[in-house]
């Protein structure tokens, strides 16, 4: 492994890839010395949704006050950055270029490394920021309102992707569910208030499986069931009971979270689960795998609600691990809003020879 | 006064190093690659090959449109980190005023184009200016229909300028309006230089404006698409029937 990194390790982390502005400031990849973010939440509400120019728009307009923030709160003069982490994708094109834009004329004028991430691999170091003592193997679910993930991964910028939603993210069901019983926006953390005042058990949705591929996720047949019986019930002129929807809705989709979670556990062996993503702040999640891991002696691991949701310290972190591996992006590097998740150069030799064991899943 | 400007409002785009007012270098390139992979290198190709190190530079000029939306943020986004992180003022640059820049005084008008598609050029009208530097604009900026172009051009009498990708799409048509008259450069003469956003840039720095990168922010000239829907109404308070994205 090629050591380029002097010892500080401190790391400007840029995010911009959906409708937050953040900036943050890391040390060796595990302390994190500030984190801001500018969101922009209530701009976009009244459109029930985030509108990608007015996010870009908001984006360039902020991008230097949080990054003189995040300085600033760190403490550390930008001459003392070693190198500049930013996401490079998947996320809002127009969105995405406006942090990478500004990180690379950053990393251009004081000659100091660009180092580009995936998003994705963001939210998993969100985990290792909040959890010192945390360190691979550690199979990873990330899910929010764009992705939802299952990653078994091995060392620092080692991933397999095990699984992954085949249509919606779980955030976006919930969402889109919100949405049509009419909740404000942002839809997610709003139905799972709404889901406790209500009783899970009483109305049954349908759990999905994709067929051959019992880690992968899919979400739209269960939005579309939820749908479904709210418009059955108000042409009928029924009553209904929105509490018991949404938490019949949530029980159903967390039960398909943790029983991919159980499987996949059992599948690649490892015992360490890391859930981070916007979701990852859902109580009744975190209560349902809390269970999981006491019923197999599983450890599971959760940031903090700060570093649940899109923030630039988890960028500067997973920034940390590539550099620190010898990474450097070149600064004709494009945004990708389709970006995949890529292990480190040295992975793939280690993975041939010590590829993680599939056993057979035991679906019970 | 050691200025880099850069460009990145059209297709068209690039960049200009200028000292004291004398041109050192120019970058343009006008290829399909996007702004986001060349812009980087076409500055690099220009300070070293003037054997500049950013840390020689005392201000940057950037072009903030009209144009692309997305493109203009791309050059707005880099030239705000780099005048950040070397601490030195950035003046940003309307598109319009830097195509006007710099044309003779023997034109009664000088008309800046830049092609907004549909039919449509963001556009503003301006005297030139007996230096043949910064002109004079009279009129507002606008996105406008080529027609009502064509209608308030040349009133005054006088040979008339229209530049700009916009003036090069629809040259047929603003020839014809003003037949002996109206004039539209060469395709290669007739873009946005990066030397005519540096030399405005000057200017306005040494009248004191600019300053502060973070104060800069890009022209638009329109609202986005969701606004317009919005404010006539044909999105609902509650967020149904809109055309937003979900987050992704
Ligand atoms: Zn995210």
């Amino acid at each position: 492994m090629q050591q380029r990194m002097n010892e500080r390790g401190i790391i400007l982390g840029i995010e911009t890839s959906c409708d937050e502005t953040a900036a943050a400031v890391v040390r060796q990849g595990r302390e994190m010395l500030s984190s801001v973010v500018a969101s922009q939440i209530e701009v976009h509400r009244k459109f029930g949704g985030v509108v990608p120019e007015i996010a870009s728009r908001r984006h360039v307009e902020a991008i230097l006050t949080v990054i003189d923030e995040a300085l600033g709160q760190a403490g550390i003069a930008l001459e003392d950055v070693d190198a500049v982490a930013v996401t490079y994708g998947p996320g809002l094109v127009g969105a995405l270029l406006v942090g990478l834009s500004a990180a690379k004329g950053i990393s251009y004028a004081l000659g100091k490394p660009l180092v580009c991430v995936n998003h994705i691999e963001g939210h998993i170091y969100a985990n290792f920021l909040a959890h010192p003592d945390l360190d691979p193997p550690v199979l990873c679910l990330t899910v929010s309102g764009g992705h939802t993930e299952l990653i078994a991964m091995r060392d620092h910028g080692c991933y397999e992707v095990l699984g992954r939603t085949r249509d919606d993210a779980a955030g976006e069901a919930f969402d889109k569910v919100a949405r049509v019983m009419g909740l404000p926006y942002p839809g997610g953390p709003a139905l799972e208030q709404l889901a406790k005042s209500g009783n899970a058990n009483l109305i049954s949705f349908p759990r999905t499986e994709v067929e051959d591929s019992p880690l992968d996720f899919s979400f739209s047949g269960l939005k579309t069931a939820v749908i479904n019986y709210i418009h059955s019930a108000r042409q009928r002129g029924e009553k209904i009971s929105y509490p018991d929807v949404a938490a019949g809705f949530q029980k159903a989709a967390i039960d398909e979270l943790v029983t991919r979670v159980h499987r996949a556990a059992a599948s690649v062996g490892t015992r360490t689960i890391g859930v981070s993503g916007g979701v990852a702040a859902n109580q009744a999640l975190r209560g349902a795998l809390t269970a999981l891991a006491l019923k197999s002696a599983l450890e599971v691991h959760y940031p903090p609600l700060s570093l649940c949701t899109d923030n630039a310290a988890m960028i500067a972190s997973a920034g940390y691990f590539r550099h620190r591996a010898g990474e450097v992006s070149p600064l004709s590097t494009n945004a990708e809003p389709g970006a995949v998740l890529t292990s480190l150069q040295h992975c793939s030799g280690q993975a041939r020879g010590s590829r993680i064991h599939r056993v057979p899943v035991e679906i019970d | 006064m050691l200025i880099l400007a850069v460009d990145t409002s059209t297709m068209v785009g690039g960049v200009a190093l200028i000292d004291g007012g004398v041109l050192v270098g120019e970058h343009i390139l006008n290829v399909k690659a996007t702004h986001s992979e060349r812009l980087m290198s076409s500055v690099n190709a220009t300070l070293s090959g003037a054997d500049i190190v950013p840390g020689d530079l005392d201000a940057i000029a950037c072009g903030i449109g009209p144009g692309s939306f997305t493109g203009v943020r791309i050059g707005v986004a880099a030239a705000k980190g780099i005048s950040y992180a070397l601490g030195i003022p950035l003046v940003g640059v309307s598109a319009l005023d830097a195509l006007a820049y710099g044309h003779s005084p023997g034109f009664r008008e000088v008309w800046s184009m830049i092609d907004a598609r549909h039919e449509r050029c963001y556009s503003a009208c301006y005297k030139p200016s007996l230096s043949l530097r910064a002109a004079t604009r009279i009129s507002e900026y606008s996105v406008r229909p080529i027609s009502e172009i064509l209608g308030a051009a040349g009133l005054d009498g006088g040979r008339v300028l229209f530049t700009g990708d916009g003036a090069l799409a629809y040259s047929d048509a603003l020839l014809s309006a003003l037949p002996d008259r109206g004039v539209v450069p060469p395709a290669a003469l007739g873009i946005l230089r990066p030397a005519q956003v540096g030399m405005l840039g000057m200017e306005m720095l040494e009248r004191g404006e600019g300053g502060d990168p973070a104060h800069v922010v890009p022209m638009y000239l329109r609202p986005t698409e969701a606004e317009v829907k919005f404010s006539r109404k044909e999105i609902r308070p509650d967020g149904t029937a809109s055309l937003a994205h979900e987050s992704k």
